[in-house]
């Protein structure tokens, strides 16, 4: 493999890796108590889709480069025994899915009930995502780690700061607080 | 969403799936007996689909979302998760057992100012490399007590360091300690791991009279003299004393690893006189009249790999020198000083030199299939004795799972032709369990006797052996009862007391006398400190002692570690280890903190090696603690081999860089080498599918290979994952059509001859 067919390599598959982990930092920020404008807020909400669709996206494009590139012959098996390979496959299937399912029409179209319970998964698939870094044989460690980190933060912030709400949620219902009001605050 | 799917704290749509999804798995756990990341995602999409069904038709499933049952459910599954117990199955399946291990050492290779190998011994020259990009000058202070060293720039962010312990002064404490590195005025702390030598006894020959012994200790840098009533003198001697041999009843003859002078030292008292052969003497011979010694280099050069000097005793000089296609191990004089048979490893070979006036020439080779462990004249010099691991007379490779069969040889030292085969490894009452086999295990040592039969060490199965060629029984002292553990050499003297059988036990650091009629112990020459005084002053110490026993100790199935790893290196062959393809042996040293372990890297740590030994090997018969840490200890304290000195012609002194290296360096980098065998150990610790690097390889389908480090690359018999290529260059000229295992066919000739030359230096 030549450099410039190695830096394609990595570029291709970093890029949908930080596409994925900004698309899944973006409602733990909201969770937190910072100083943004609603518009900013609403911007920052509505980044969420588009980066996730990217993550999908370039997840796809990265898997096509590596099986020409790198893999070449012997794929089946290639992704079935090998860990790094296989948590690799898994998270584009993931990602595959969720992208699909990003559409609005097709979802109407499909009468999806539970949408939610599904597209949760994006974590998973962030997980997939650090162990096919952590064990391949290209990434460098540390970038992985940092990867890692951010991924772990977020979803501590995101838990926290539920916890938090259905804490107050809680208080306010046992103190007769309207239901609507508990449903608005819910929805993400 | 259905309002009365949402969540309101009490129970969500959520809750469902993911109890679903864990019912699910324990199921799929339960009946498949394994999990995986697969199945888990498997689950987790099948309980969406369920829930997604139910919630369409509202089948009662939304109580059973907003309620208390969620959470039995919940629990119910995670217990029944939880009771399969398979997230043992799933850590291995993933690749998480030993995850933090090779993490570790990746972070640390991948940190900018990276040092290898992080092992420090102190009793031998050893060679480092330094990554540190965009750095003009790199000061290395490797463990305390060591003299601050100039690493050599070699481009592209690559430094070199060659320490000698004698030169640059022995490290003044052992155990884990911070290198210290200054680039460009900056300091940067390195762990690294030093390991003070033990006395480690190991060669043994009987003087003429059969009075007295000789053994070195190369890790000590000293010879020593023992008579059969256990009276011991120690002599200091130069860097590495790899053997000895008695030149009359009262001089010595000693050739050493890291210093190319012979050395004639009388035991009177007189000064000692050199003679200077070569560097990386492994092993000599004297013929019966002593006028002759003979003295076998590890010398490699251009198209050479070994070297034979044959020194004129009385004159002290050089009398005739032959090069060799492979490594000599052992050497014998055949017959009279006219002939010499050499047992070379890498590749395995028996070759007959004959001395013409002054000129040595290779008469004939017979090659091995496995190399000899041990050899000796017998019958005047008439014939060989020789102990393999394996034999097979046309040379046909023995394709069974592990094939090791334990054997002496009798040779015709003409022809080298087969006389009589003998296999060793045999049961014995103390066998307690089917289809065992106890004795006779490993021979490192054989002396023939006056009578005909034959002393014979086992390391294998820690016994003393009287063995007749004409198939009379064995007659065995086990000797581990009293320290002497895995024997290396026996032979016998003379005693006041009635003869003496004197053995040597490197591992516990021992010279024993016993008696050699009842082999009871007459005398223990202790040469390093006992086990108990090893625990109190130097635990580490002691693991690496009972690693090293470990190492040697055969196994229920009469395999040890050191079948097919001589002593911590290669025995050149490739081997069935269980796949549908041969593996080549690779020598053991230079792994500390290059995880993942084996040529598919599926061992994490060097102690999960052991595994083998249990499952497949039956185990072992004696209990003892962890052998699995004691033998990553003394594993992971196997030093890489000694760094060629660049000769006088090369334009460098020996710690000097050399216009060809660093070509070389440029070619490694040029070619792509660097992506996986990374600066500065080597390797990125990456696995890769074979197929991708070798379409064409011959592996199962989904192989992975672990990228090995290339330090000490030049020392193998074979090359490549399945021992296809049979030299470095043929790498890349014959085994790389597709060009996918890096770009050194696209270098011009003298790139390519200076990537081979860098390859081989290190």
């Amino acid at each position: 493999m030549s450099d410039d067919a190695l830096r394609l390599l990595r570029a291709s598959g970093w890029l949908p890796a930080l596409l994925l982990a900004l698309s899944l930092a973006v409602t733990p920020t909201l969770r937190l108590p910072l100083p943004l404008p609603p518009a900013a807020r609403a911007r920052l909400a509505g980044a969420r889709r588009p980066l996730g669709i990217a993550a999908g996206l370039g997840a796809l494009g990265h898997a096509v480069i590596a099986s020409q590139l790198y893999l070449q012959s012997d794929l089946v098996s290639a992704l079935r025994d090998i860990p790094w390979l296989r948590s690799g496959a898994l998270a584009l299937a993931v990602l595959v899915a969720l992208l699909v399912t990003s559409s609005r029409r097709l979802v109407r179209a499909a009468r999806l009930r539970l949408w939610k319970p599904l597209h949760r998964l994006a974590y998973v698939a962030a997980a997939l995502v650090v162990h096919h870094l952590a064990l391949a044989p290209f990434a460098p460690r540390v970038a992985v780690l940092g990867l890692a980190l951010a991924l772990g933060a977020g979803v501590v912030v995101r838990l926290v700061r539920s916890g938090q709400a259905r804490s107050r949620r809680g208080q306010r219902a046992t103190q007769g607080a309207p239901r609507a009001q508990l449903g608005a605050e819910h929805t993400e | 969403m259905d309002p009365r799917w949402k969540g309101t704290g009490r129970g969500t749509a959520q809750g469902l799936v993911l109890a679903l999804a864990a019912a699910f798995a324990a199921l799929g756990a339960l009946l498949w007996d394994t999990t995986s990341f697969a199945a888990l995602l498997a689950a987790y999409a099948l309980a969406w689909l369920a829930a997604e069904w139910a919630s369409r038709r509202d089948r009662g499933t939304s109580r059973l979302a907003s309620g208390a049952p969620v959470r039995g459910l919940a629990l119910v599954a995670l217990a029944l998760a939880v009771l399969t117990g398979r997230a043992g199955g799933l850590l291995d399946h993933e690749s998480f057992r030993g995850f933090g291990e090779h993490l570790a050492d990746r972070l640390r290779l991948e940190r900018t100012v990276a040092l290898h190998p992080p092992l420090v011994v102190d009793h031998r020259p050893q060679r480092f490399f330094v990554r540190a990009p965009g750095a003009r000058a790199v000061r290395v202070t490797l463990a305390p007590g060591v003299r601050p060293l100039d690493a050599q720039p070699l481009g592209h962010g690559l430094f070199r360091v060659d320490y000698d312990p004698r030169a640059h002064g022995a490290p003044t404490r052992g155990g884990e300690v911070d290198a210290v590195l200054a680039v460009d005025g900056d300091t940067h702390a390195r762990p690294v791991t030093v390991v003070r030598a033990l006395a480690h006894p190991c060669v043994l020959h009987a003087s003429p009279d059969g009075r007295r012994a000789c053994t070195t200790s190369e890790e000590t840098d000293e010879a020593l003299v023992v008579d059969g009533a256990g009276a011991l003198v120690r002599l200091p001697t130069r860097d590495g004393p790899a053997d000895c041999a008695w030149l009359d009843d009262a001089t010595l003859a000693i050739v050493h690893r890291h210093d190319a002078r012979l050395a004639i030292v009388p035991l009177d008292g007189r000064a000692e006189s050199t003679l200077a052969i070569g560097h990386g003497a492994q092993r000599l011979a004297i013929s019966d009249d002593r006028t002759r010694l003979a003295v076998a280099l590890d010398a490699p050069r251009a198209g050479v790999r070994g070297e034979v000097v044959l020194v004129d005793v009385p004159e002290r000089r050089i009398a005739s020198r032959a090069s060799l296609a492979g490594v000599p191990d052992f050497l014998e004089f055949a017959g009279d000083a006219r002939a010499l048979v050499v047992a070379q490893r890498a590749p395995a070979a028996l070759v007959r030199l004959t001395r013409d006036g002054d000129t040595l020439r290779v008469a004939g080779t017979r090659p091995l299939l496995a190399p000899a462990t041990a050899l000796a004249a017998i019958d005047g010099g008439a014939r060989l004795l020789l102990a393999a691991t394996d034999w097979h007379d046309a040379g046909t490779p023995h394709l069974g799972n592990h094939f090791v069969q334990d054997q002496l040889l009798t040779l015709d030292a003409r022809t080298l032709a087969l006389v009589a085969q003998r296999f060793t490894a045999t049961r014995s009452a103390r066998q307690d369990a089917a289809g065992d086999v106890d004795r006779g295990l490993s021979p490192l040592g054989v002396t023939p006797r006056r009578d005909g039969t034959w002393l014979v060490a086992f390391a294998g199965s820690d016994e003393l052996a009287l063995v007749s060629p004409l198939g009379a029984p064995t007659r065995s002292f086990d000797v581990a009862r009293f320290g002497l553990s895995a024997p290396h050499a026996v032979v016998t003297l003379a005693a006041p007391d009635g003869p003496a059988l004197v053995a040597t036990s490197p591992s516990s650091g021992l010279v024993a006398v016993l008696d050699a009629r009842s082999g009871a112990p007459r005398a223990r020459l202790r040469l390093a400190p006992d086990d108990h005084a090893l625990l109190r002053a130097d635990p580490d110490a002691l693991a690496r002692r009972y690693g090293e026993r470990a190492f040697y100790e055969g196994t229920r199935a009469g395999i040890a570690c050191q079948s097919c790893h001589p002593h911590g290196g290669s025995d050149g062959m490739a081997h069935n280890i269980g796949g549908r393809a041969l593996a080549p042996t690779l020598a053991l040293a230079g792994l500390a903190g290059t995880s993942p372990f084996l040529r598919d890297g599926s061992y994490p740590r060097i102690a999960d090696l052991l595994e083998v030994a249990e499952q497949r090997y039956r185990g072992y018969r004696d209990p003892a603690g962890d052998r699995g840490a004691t033998l990553e200890a003394w594993i992971a304290a196997l030093p890489l081999p000694a760094p060629r000195i660049a000769s006088a012609g090369e334009g460098a002194g020996p710690a000097g860089v050399t216009a060809s290296e660093r070509r070389g360096v440029d070619a490694f980098v040029r070619a792509g080498c660097e992506t996986c065998h990374a600066f500065p150990a080597f390797t990125n610790l990456g696995r890769h599918p074979v197929r991708s690097v070798f379409p064409r390889a011959h592996a199962a389908p989904g192989a992975s290979l672990d990228t090995p480090s290339l330090r000490g690359v030049a020392g193998r018999a074979r090359w490549l994952h399945d021992g296809r290529a049979d030299s470095l260059a043929a790498i890349f000229r014959t085994h790389d059509p597709d060009g996918r295992h890096g770009r050194a066919r696209a270098l011009d000739p003298a790139s390519f001859a200076a990537l081979l030359a860098f390859l081989e230096s290190l």
